[in-house]
């Protein structure tokens, strides 16, 4: 079936096959971390630019 | 809990910035400039550093290197601080990176036009630069990687990510790429050939988009939207997803600059299907970028920093769609070797990283200079003059790529080419290049009322130095006994490092290691060939003078392409290209099969035409090159070119290196015999003459001249 997939690929398409595992895998994995991420490390890290305090003040206006 | 105090170090933050400002300034200036000779082929006053075939890698190079390059240092050193809550690890080392990037930007200032190039695409700049460039990029990764891990905010923030993915992925993408053997200081030959010098080029090339023109500058999204839009990043989960599956997939999307060219199926079905699996996580971070504006957008109206941010994300957006569909192998057949592609790159440099860049620019001024930014209104005037320079940029050059693509491929109801003379389709884009120049006018004119804003800006504050902060120490990181949550990786810098090393590290050794291996890929053809010494060091000219920049060779198999050129190219017929010349643009036709057949030309028709394109092909936009006919070439590296050739494996005999020169003045001799019975009186030692043998020996390998 890969063979079809990726033709001409007779002999080495076990690279392509299990590259295409690999990417599922990492995917699924990263996916089952970020669903049991909880909230509040969320809401502290989407929030960490603005938590700085540290360049809020300049505004840019602007003179003219 | 004991807090530390500690400064920001703020010098190096403004050094990039008047970097990223000045080199953004010459990147736009050269652009023009070669936009100005398609039209206008005189535009190079015969001057042959002047040239589009020189200059084009000089833009290219400075675009991406030196504006983007100095636009991410500038927008890394001030975000990366901040998040880790540190100053940079060393000093020393963030002066040695200024410094020495600086000078790698010099070195190819003076080397391209000096036609001192090895014709790779993105990476043109010969080996000592390469090894400088090395060294000065470590510098960097030593100082981020020290920064991390003295940090004080225990968890890394999604934009430190993005800066660790780049710089591990650009190390390894250059280091790889960039395997060469020096001929002498200013010389080197691939250590790759043909087909697989093409493959490893465009797993770089392509890469160098993704990892120098993307990942970093979606480190920048995610750290300066945030800041511009007060709000907080739409979806923390979201960059998760898109970090990981951006990076995983990126790096495999190389082989679809190769659609319907001599390399085997199998890599370019692997390009075409990762590029289209791209959208997925390339319109996550967009969405991401835009959402953050989410109860902003009322002030997008006011506040050209957003309005900039906006045009930027949507840009990105635009070419991270229309890039998945070009690796489609019907829309490539079209959009390939025409301006459809430049106007492609030009939505992702001028948009996407240029107008983020100005937004980072008028965010960090003020911010530099402890005052207000001089003039909105003038920044206003700025994001006009540069949407609407990329709008009379990119449109053109769309319809120019359209038009091309019809013209080559239209046959009469007889089934004959209804353009057989390429040069017909080359007078029909005439218009669209003015209009091209127009639009980058306009966009250099907004830089430039940028400067102006930009200084006064300047001279109204004062620069401060070093900010003082106050923080913990970073707190012991503790394992939770049966935690394997994302968590754990983000305050785990190593760990980090690695994973994302494996990551980007997969696609490209499932990709080499079948097309290196298994011999099949690249079957040879018995009557192909080395290059005599005379055709070497025309070779060598050919790289010099950046005709690959306008000529591919490269004839896809379409029944339009072997009606105007001949036989499809083979794989076989690459085996001693050190490095392969298949171009990426025809401005002029291909020359693959410029040798062979209805194609072959008398020696003194190539003569006179590179003395004056005009006078062999009335109305040709190419530019003259007067100094092959005067200049004689020197063939004193003839034996060690010779010598390392055979060390890439081309089978010159043993010792040849003493016969080389005997047999190039020979078949030299050869040449000025044939242009005296035409009337034309020359030498064997002219850089014409090695010129001439190299285009006449195209395409013999496997047909009869």
């Amino acid at each position: 079936m890969i063979s079809r997939i990726y033709p001409g690929a007779e002999g080495y398409a076990f690279f392509q096959g299990l590259s295409l595992v690999l990417f599922f895998l990492v995917f699924i994995g990263v996916i089952y971390m970020i669903l049991t991420m909880r909230k509040g490390y969320i809401d502290k890290m989407s929030n960490m630019p603005l938590d700085l305090g540290d360049d809020q003040s300049t505004n840019h206006g602007g003179h003219k | 809990m004991e807090m530390e105090k500690f400064r920001y170090d703020n010098q190096i933050v403004r050094m990039f910035f008047w970097a990223t400002v000045g080199w953004g300034i010459t990147a736009f200036l050269i652009g023009l400039h070669i936009a100005l000779e398609l039209p206008a082929p005189w535009w190079n006053f015969e001057t042959s550093w002047l040239t589009f075939g020189r200059l084009r890698p000089l833009h290219t190079n400075a675009a991406i290197f030196a504006f983007v390059g100095n636009g991410i240092f500038m927008g890394y050193y001030y975000a990366a601080q901040r998040l880790l809550k540190a100053r940079n690890f060393s000093d020393m080392l963030g002066r040695i990176h200024f410094w020495g990037w600086q000078g790698i930007i010099v070195a190819a200032a003076l080397t391209l036009p000096a036609g001192i190039t090895t014709a790779k695409e993105y990476a043109e700049l010969e080996w000592p630069i390469d090894i400088a460039i090395a060294l000065i990029w470590v510098a960097w990764g030593v100082n981020m990687i020290g920064t991390i891990i003295k940090r004080r905010e225990k968890h890394m923030y999604v934009a430190i990510w993005f800066f660790i993915a780049t710089f591990v992925t650009v190390a390894m993408l250059h280091i790889v790429n960039s395997f060469e053997v020096p001929v002498s200081m200013w010389k080197s030959y691939s250590l790759y050939a043909g087909v697989q010098d093409a493959l490893v080029q465009w797993w770089y090339g392509h890469n160098a988009v993704a990892f120098f023109l993307t990942t970093p500058y979606l480190g920048l999204m995610y750290y300066y939207m945030p800041k511009a839009a007060q709000r907080p990043v739409y979806s923390y989960r979201l960059s998760v997803i898109h970090f990981w599956a951006l990076i995983f997939l990126y790096i495999w999307a190389g082989p679809h600059h190769l659609l319907y060219t001599s390399t085997p199926d199998w890599a370019q079905t692997l390009g075409t299907v990762f590029s289209i699996m791209l959208i997925a996580p390339s319109w996550g971070g967009m969405l991401n970028g835009l959402l953050t504006l989410r109860g902003a957008w009322d002030r997008v109206r006011q506040d050209p920093i957003l309005k900039f941010m906006v045009v930027a994300v949507s840009a990105y957006g635009m070419s991270t769609f229309e890039g998945p569909m070009m690796s489609l192998k019907n829309y490539n057949a079209i959009s390939h070797f025409t301006d459809y592609t430049i106007a492609h790159v030009h939505v992702g440099t001028l948009g996407w990283n240029g107008l983020l860049t100005f937004a980072i620019l008028y965010w960090l001024a003020p911010r530099l200079w402890n005052t207000k930014l001089y003039s909105v209104k003038l920044a206003n005037v700025h994001f006009w003059l540069a949407t609407l320079g990329l709008i009379f940029y990119v449109i053109p050059m769309y319809w120019t790529g359209i038009t091309q693509a019809l013209m080559w491929k239209q046959f009469t109801p007889e089934g004959i080419l209804v353009y057989p003379n390429f040069l017909e389709t080359v007078l029909q884009l005439v218009p669209m290049y003015w209009t091209r120049a127009f639009g980058g006018t306009l966009y250099l004119t907004g830089s430039l009322v940028m400067l102006y804003n930009l200084i006064k800006t300047a001279r109204a504050g004062d620069p401060i130095p070093d900010e003082e902060m106050e923080a913990p120490a970073l707190q012991p990181i503790e394992s939770v006994p049966g935690e394997f949550k994302h968590r754990w990786i983000e305050a785990r810098p190593v760990p980090f490092i690695i994973l994302a090393l494996v990551a980007v590290a997969i696609g490209g050794i499932v990709e080499f290691v079948p097309m290196f291996v298994v011999k099949s890929n690249i079957p040879t053809i018995s009557t192909v060939t080395p290059y005599s010494p005379l055709e070497l060091e025309g070779r060598d000219l050919y790289i010099k003078e950046g005709c690959v920049n306008c000529h591919s060779q490269m004839i896809r198999p379409f029944r339009s392409e072997t009606e105007r050129y001949g036989e499809y190219s083979k794989a076989g017929e690459y085996v001693y290209d050190h490095p392969f010349l298949w171009g990426s643009k025809r401005t002029g036709p291909d020359l693959h099969r410029e040798g062979v057949g209805k194609l072959r030309k008398p020696d003194a028709w190539h003569y006179n035409h590179m003395e004056n394109p005009r006078s062999m092909s009335p109305g040709s936009i190419m530019p003259v090159y007067p100094w092959l006919l005067e200049r004689s070439n020197d063939y004193a590296h003839l034996p060690k070119k010779i010598s390392v050739m055979r060390t890439l494996g081309v089978p010159y005999p043993e010792g040849y290196e003493d016969q080389a020169l005997a047999d190039l003045k020979t078949q030299a001799d050869g040449i000025v015999a044939n242009l005296k019975n035409a009337g034309i009186e020359t030498t064997w030692d002219k850089e014409i003459i090695a010129m001439i043998a190299y285009l006449q020996k195209l395409g013999t390998g496997i047909l009869p001249k």
